[in-house]
């Protein structure tokens, strides 16, 4: 069930911000790509976090090859509408002439739905992109997506402009053929991150909720990060209570007390995230206290989400 | 004396604004130095965005209500606050501010009625890079100017991009005033609007017409209409965005930073801090959230010791498991925080506040904060 919902092409993920979507983001790539899937992950506009995570150059807004099979690119508003107006356009010059423009720069500036449908655009065109052949350029593509409410509005931009273009121009035919790609579950996966924590879970909570209700995309897999593993959930609390003057034990029994409360709080909002209430797969992933977080660390991730070098 | 500093600064500033990545307890830091402001006997707001709900409810933010709701004296009285001390809290709606800015930024009734009606207005008030941050900044301002606050706390929206809060008012701005605006918003009636176009010279021409390529004429057209009614705006949105400019560079106005020990978000901080000061704001501290605090047990020896003091073998093994992560968890955090420290100023007040075992969800678990943070 759960390797599944890693078998489609696109995948994004999201979730509150501080839950670890770039950790969750880079973990798929790297496992996809050295699974030999060709893949690309993607940035969306954001300092630069993977280049640490993976061991990598810094992607800049152009794809480029990271290491074998695996390809990153932080897609940014400008870039993306300039691919794409050369597609339309066809003359780079006239691409120039439009894009360079002070006029048109300050225009684009303000037009978030536009901004936003270019880089959506960007990550669709991926998906149907093809190599000379005629066979398909990509795998897999990863896309570490703004937090919840970005996010959303991200994957939702398709629909948003369809509906203001009022269903018939260029823009409406192109948002309508978007849809189709991101609306299938076959190609598509949302997948939500969160930490067993009362605020990124009410977030992934709404997220799916909106997620599911406004059609943004096929629901994956719900990925809860940095639980702390239960060591006391069987413990009975009267085990913890000595009457102790040594200090040492008693400071160490004042951790472990510590620890059991951590433990059941996390619990309360794990459960919220079962997936007899969300619907969707839950995969877990304890915390790891590694610093600098980089590839071992990722490595790590991957054995949790199933997706280790062995399996 | 680090988190002294920190204390200084709620005592000496009229508006702290909190800035940083999100997931690093911005909020609950916000709240805990209001809660300090009142201790000092300050009239004190703060102004939060997104609070966990158990922290809301102890702040008696039980509703959505978008207006300062005062904490009854009575909550406040356990923890000393003087007679002149209060504290308000406030919820941000978003969209009840925008909306409610429209009605009293526009020039008349049925113009705020026309532009709550555009079909782009919601879209444009929830989505536009920048249009959480300008509301955010907004109600700053007013609340500010408007109402007699010995100290205004800010918690800032999360952000797509750490530079949409201090840049979203000059962005809207700059928008209103651009030529494209200015173009596009020149005519709402369609008809006139393409004769307008015909003679606009060749260079708009051509925009147009390369935009109209991919986005189709009615999309434009709409487009046009909601600008050219958003413009009447101008005047308003102008006067606030200056008006606050000169509040966030203010001498009685202080930026802190909040951060985490997490490798994203503590690389953030480092930009946030280039960020406030190449547009002249000054970042007057820094504070380092949940740090994972040393153990202080030795473990050698340790599960004969608890064993000593009456615990079975497998439950005294799990005291000694449970001591090993903390120190791990510590170590980890240690790392991180000194990679901060190298990269920050050595004269930057911080505050390292310690990453308790339960969230902070009420009032007793915010006046607990108050030692790591203002050295209380």
């Amino acid at each position: 069930m759960t390797l599944a919902m890693f078998e489609q092409k696109l995948h994004v993920v999201s979730g509150k911000g501080g839950v670890g979507k770039s950790v969750v983001a880079c973990a798929l790539a790297d496992a996809f790509a050295r699974a030999g899937h060709k893949t690309l992950l993607c940035q969306i506009n954001t300092p630069d976090t993977h280049g640490a995570l993976l061991g990598i150059e810094p992607p800049g807004p152009t794809v480029q090859a990271a290491r074998p099979g695996l390809y990153a690119v932080n897609i940014t508003p400008r870039e993306a509408l300039m691919e794409y107006a050369r597609m339309v356009l066809k003359f780079d010059t006239v691409v120039r002439a439009v894009f360079d423009n002070r006029v048109t720069k300050s225009f684009l500036r303000f037009l978030p739905a536009l901004q936003e449908l270019n880089m959506l655009g960007k990550v669709w065109y991926h998906t149907i992109e093809t190599n000379d052949d005629g066979s398909p350029a990509w795998d897999r593509i990863v896309v570490d997506a703004p937090s919840t409410g970005h996010g959303l509005s991200l994957m939702s931009t398709a629909r948003v402009v369809h509906d203001l273009s009022r269903g018939h121009g260029p823009l409406a035919d192109k948002t309508a053929e978007m849809q189709k790609t991101l609306l299938d579950p076959a190609v598509t996966r949302l997948h939500v991150v969160s930490l067993p924590e009362e605020m990124p879970t009410n977030e992934a909570l709404d997220l799916l909720r909106r997620a599911k209700t406004e059609h943004v995309a096929p629901l994956g897999n719900v990925i809860v990060n940095q639980l702390t593993p239960p060591l006391f959930a069987d413990v009975p609390g009267g085990a913890l209570d000595t009457d102790e003057s040594d200090p040492i034990v008693a400071r160490a029994l004042d951790i472990a007390c510590e620890r059991k409360q951590r433990e059941a709080d996390e619990a309360e909002q794990y459960a919220r995230l079962d997936a007899r209430h969300t619907g969707c797969p839950r995969l877990t992933i304890p915390r790891i206290d590694v610093a600098p977080f980089g590839l071992d660390a990722i490595h790590i991730v991957q054995q949790h989400l199933g997706l280790g070098a062995t399996s | 004396m680090s988190a002294q500093q920190i204390r200084e600064l709620v005592e000496d500033k009229r508006v702290i604004v909190c800035v940083g990545s999100g997931g690093v307890g911005k909020t609950t830091t916000a709240a805990a130095l209001a809660l300090y402001g009142t201790l000092i006997g300050k009239k004190t707001l703060v102004i939060t965005i997104d609070p966990a709900k158990r922290l809301a409810n102890s702040l008696g933010l039980d509703a959505l209500s978008h207006a300062p709701q005062p904490i009854p004296g009575a909550r406040l009285a356990p923890f000393g606050v003087p007679p002149q001390g209060a504290l308000c809290a406030m919820m941000l709606d978003l969209t009840f501010a925008w909306d409610d800015f429209v009605r009293r930024a526009a020039p008349t009734k049925a113009h705020a009625a026309t532009v709550l009606d555009n079909r782009l207005y919601r879209v444009l008030s929830r989505d536009l890079p920048g249009a959480q941050e300008f509301i955010a900044c907004e109600a700053l301002y007013t609340l500010t100017h408007e109402r007699d606050y010995d100290l205004v706390v800010l918690d800032t929206p999360p952000t797509a991009n750490a530079l949409d809060f201090l840049d979203a008012p000059e962005r809207i701005l700059t928008m209103l005033e651009s030529d494209a605006v200015k173009m596009f918003a020149r005519s709402d009636e369609k008809a006139a609007r393409r004769l307008g176009l015909r003679f606009l010279d060749g260079a708009k021409g051509a925009v147009y017409a390369a935009f109209a390529k991919f986005t189709g004429t009615e999309f434009l057209d709409d487009m046009g209409a909601f600008l050219a009614t958003f413009r009447e705006m101008y005047a308003p949105i102008s006067a606030r965005t200056r008006g606050l400019q000169s509040l966030l560079a203010s001498d009685s106005t202080g930026f802190l930073i909040i951060t985490a020990p997490v490798q994203g978000p503590a690389r953030e901080a480092r930009l946030f801090h280039d960020m406030l000061h190449e547009r002249g704001l000054t970042v007057r501290g820094l504070v380092l959230n949940r740090h994972t605090p040393a153990p202080d047990v030795p473990t050698e020896g340790l599960a004969e010791r608890l064993q000593g003091a009456g615990l079975d073998a497998p439950v005294a093994d799990k005291v000694v498991q449970a001591v090993n992560a903390r120190a791990a968890a510590h170590r980890a955090d240690a790392a991180i925080a000194a990679d901060l420290e190298r990269s920050l100023p050595a004269d930057l007040p911080r505050a390292v506040v310690a990453r308790r075992a339960r969230a902070v969800a009420d009032l007793d678990a915010l006046y607990a904060l108050l030692p790591d943070l203002v050295g209380l």
